[in-house]
């Protein structure tokens, strides 16, 4: 409750305490925090915004925010007993999560041609939990480009070029607390486990304690990965090609460095061109290896694979994505677009699980400062052989339950760079309800 | 007028917040202003106004989208205006432009009476976003090339103009009840004409460097010549 109290002296407070002071909440720039050389050519500039949360949440857990930190111990035998646990559900306490982010940029220009940004986080994990605060290096790359910065090499740790949400995560035109259903989702996929065989795979939606809680999501919130890219364009298209060091479906865990995961790296390709002022239109793929050291299960030999081939090994299998999204700003309103398409290949299961993603967003500016969103998220899992051939009681039957949210959220900007963002979502499962949720939040955020 | 010196320094956070507030923002009135008696011949303000501003900024896109990834922020030039009760002459409301060519508001800052309506012509082959969460607090919405908004300005203060789309985009509007005022030109010259002899509080400001406040003496029928420096010890 102590939690709650400040935070809403903050809320009330701070703002028109602040903005009463001429539009603008300081920032490190004008304080003169910066370095620039005599003749101009190094410059560093520091800058840094400060989220504070309040999130409710009906369950223990809603996408990848969760009130648990870390994951519980799971029993070995969870790759083969998923049928012992049905009904067993992911319900849990619910109830108030206070999570807050602190971001710190160093931007460091050499020139006109090189460009560096270094960025430090706190925070209470990547995606909110009730665990302890953390701090950490979120971002870390050199980029050499052309004079307008059109085309170039970037490597470091940055946002994969992937899909379109990392492209505006966390700025005034993210109008959401939580990213999109797709970013935002665990699947039964579990990174560490294999199951038997296709049957097996299709159980473990009965068992979503141990499979969808640890479940990798398509895409893990904004993936922050090391990785090298390659940048142009061709004609009116800007293109992106990107070698990162692990699949978009990656836990944080996965995306520090280390040199084994570029022997075989996921692959990025990303284009973008804006066909009238008001369109912007984007297509990416990625593929790559997306599982981590078995903890459960072992990997059998690929189907026709002569005697004695060596085992297929956990680096072996990929995750291939395919996203379109389409982006129309006109006036107060933004209408924003996206579908994926999300294959998983998984030992042991002949078939690749598929499932499509489809997402879409409208922003309606009322006034100067105060908006509205509206989202509708939704995935639809394809059907999967469960390879029983004709002993199969029910033929190929969807291999996740398809889940659809609804989101609104209402912002106002109390000056250009500060504001409060209310945000509210309800998540339906097609069958079960083990990953029924319902989100609310409220942020104060102040770019420095 | 620019001092090329490398700065690396931490200024005064609440001094810079607080004078920016009291004395370019909300344009208060100064004591100890001389109301002008009926019938003088008006005085000239002519001045050199130095500024410590360093190299021009560059500004990169963080995050790999579409488009040029890096650009230089355009220096915006300062304006200067005398505070205190002055008369209400000078010309008409006008309508003035700001135009968006290139990523760059042209001019960078306007200086208007109230009751002026600014004008934003896009003729960049993108869209703009204009906005302000200052007094008044506008937001024109996306635009793209041939459209223009316009805002009408009826408060006397200082007005930061952005662009939603383009952060290293700003401009300045100065406000007054009065056309005592000038935008600063290049070669950091200025001059303020058809003021009634006395004595005045002359104000300058620019976005990155503050404000400064000097008392100047408006000889009647004469010339008050004033150095004035933004951005060195106050």
């Amino acid at each position: 409750m102590t939690h709650y109290r400040g935070l809403l002296a903050a809320l009330f407070w701070l703002p028109s305490a602040l903005a009463a002071q001429g539009g603008e909440w300081p920032t490190l720039s004008d304080a003169g925090i910066e370095y620039l050389s005599e003749s101009g050519f190094l410059q560093v500039s520091l800058s840094g915004q400060l989220d504070l949360e309040t999130l409710h949440i009906r369950e223990s857990w809603a996408g990848l925010v969760s009130r648990q930190a870390g994951e519980a111990p799971l029993p070995p035998d969870r790759e083969s007993c998923a049928v012992c646990h049905v009904g067993m559900g992911l319900r849990g306490d619910g109830g108030a999560l206070q999570a807050y982010r602190l971001r710190v940029f160093a931007d460091v220009f050499l020139g006109d041609h090189v460009y560096s940004l270094i960025e430090g986080r706190s925070d209470r994990g990547h995606a909110p939990s009730d665990g302890g605060a953390v701090a950490r290096v979120e971002q870390a790359y050199v980029r050499v480009a052309n004079q307008q910065g059109s085309a170039g090499v970037q490597a470091g740790r940055f946002t994969s070029p992937f899909g379109s949400y990392p492209l505006r995560h966390l700025t005034t035109v993210d109008p959401f607390l939580r990213p999109p259903l797709s970013y935002d989702y665990r699947t039964l996929m579990s990174r560490e486990v294999v199951p038997a065989n296709a049957d097996i795979l299709l159980d473990w939606k009965h068992a979503p304690e141990f499979f969808r809680k640890p479940g990798a999501p398509p895409v893990w919130d904004v993936p922050y990965q090391w990785g090298a890219m390659v940048f142009g364009a061709v004609g009116p298209v800007d293109l992106r090609v990107a070698a990162m060091n692990s699949a978009p479906s990656s836990a944080p865990e996965a995306w520090g460095f280390d040199w084994e995961r570029f022997e075989d790296p996921s692959w990025v390709f990303a284009a973008r061109m804006r066909p009238s002022p008001y369109f912007d239109v984007g297509f990416s793929y990625s593929r790559g290896p997306w599982m981590e050291e078995l903890t459960a299960g072992a990997i059998q030999p690929l189907p026709g694979a002569p005697a004695g081939a060596e085992l297929p090994t956990h680096r072996d299998f990929d995750q291939e994505m395919f996203s379109v999204d389409v982006t129309f700003a006109r006036g107060p309103v933004m209408l924003r677009a996206e579908a994926m398409l999300d294959r998983w290949a998984v030992p042991n299961v002949v078939e690749r699980p598929t499932e499509r993603l489809y997402g879409v967003e409208v922003q309606w500016d009322l006034l100067p400062g105060v908006f509205v969103a509206g989202r509708l998220g939704h995935i639809d899992f394809r059907p999967l052989d469960d390879g029983l051939g004709a002993a199969s009681p029910t033929g190929p039957v969807d291999w996740d339950n398809d889940v659809t949210r609804y989101e609104a959220s209402l912002g106002y900007r109390i000056v250009r760079n500060a504001g409060i963002l209310l945000s509210a979502y309800e998540q339906i499962q097609s069958v079960d309800v083990d990953a029924d949720s319902r989100f609310a939040g409220i942020r104060l955020w102040w770019a420095f | 007028m620019s001092d090329r010196r490398p700065h690396w320094g931490i200024s005064l956070l609440a001094m810079r917040t607080l004078a920016g507030a009291l004395c370019a923002v909300t344009l208060l009135p100064a004591a100890g202003v001389a109301p002008p008696l009926a019938g003088q011949e008006a005085g000239v303000i002519e001045g050199e106004l130095s500024l410590r501003l360093g190299p021009q900024r560059r500004w990169a896109s963080r995050y790999p989208g579409a488009g040029p990834t890096s650009a230089r922020v355009h220096p915006v030039p300062p304006v200067v205006y005398l505070l205190g009760d002055l008369p209400d002459e000078g010309p008409a409301s006008a309508v003035r432009d700001i135009v968006q060519r290139d990523g760059v508001f042209t001019p960078g800052a306007l200086a208007v009476r109230t009751g002026t309506i600014v004008r934003f012509p896009n003729q960049d082959p993108y869209v703009h976003n204009i906005f302000s969460y200052a007094d008044p607090r506008f937001d024109l919405g996306r635009y793209p090339e041939g459209e223009s908004r316009e805002v009408s300005f009826d408060e006397p203060g200082i007005v930061r103009i952005y662009c939603e789309i383009h952060e290293y985009m700003r401009a300045v509007v100065l406000v007054s009840d009065h056309s005592f005022h000038a935008v600063v030109s290049q070669d950091g010259t200025f001059r303020i004409e058809g003021i009634p002899p006395g004595e005045y509080t002359l104000a300058a400001y620019h976005p990155d460097l503050g404000s400064r406040q000097e008392r100047v003496v408006v000889p009647e029928g004469g010339t008050a010549r004033v150095a004035l420096e933004l951005g060195g010890p106050q």
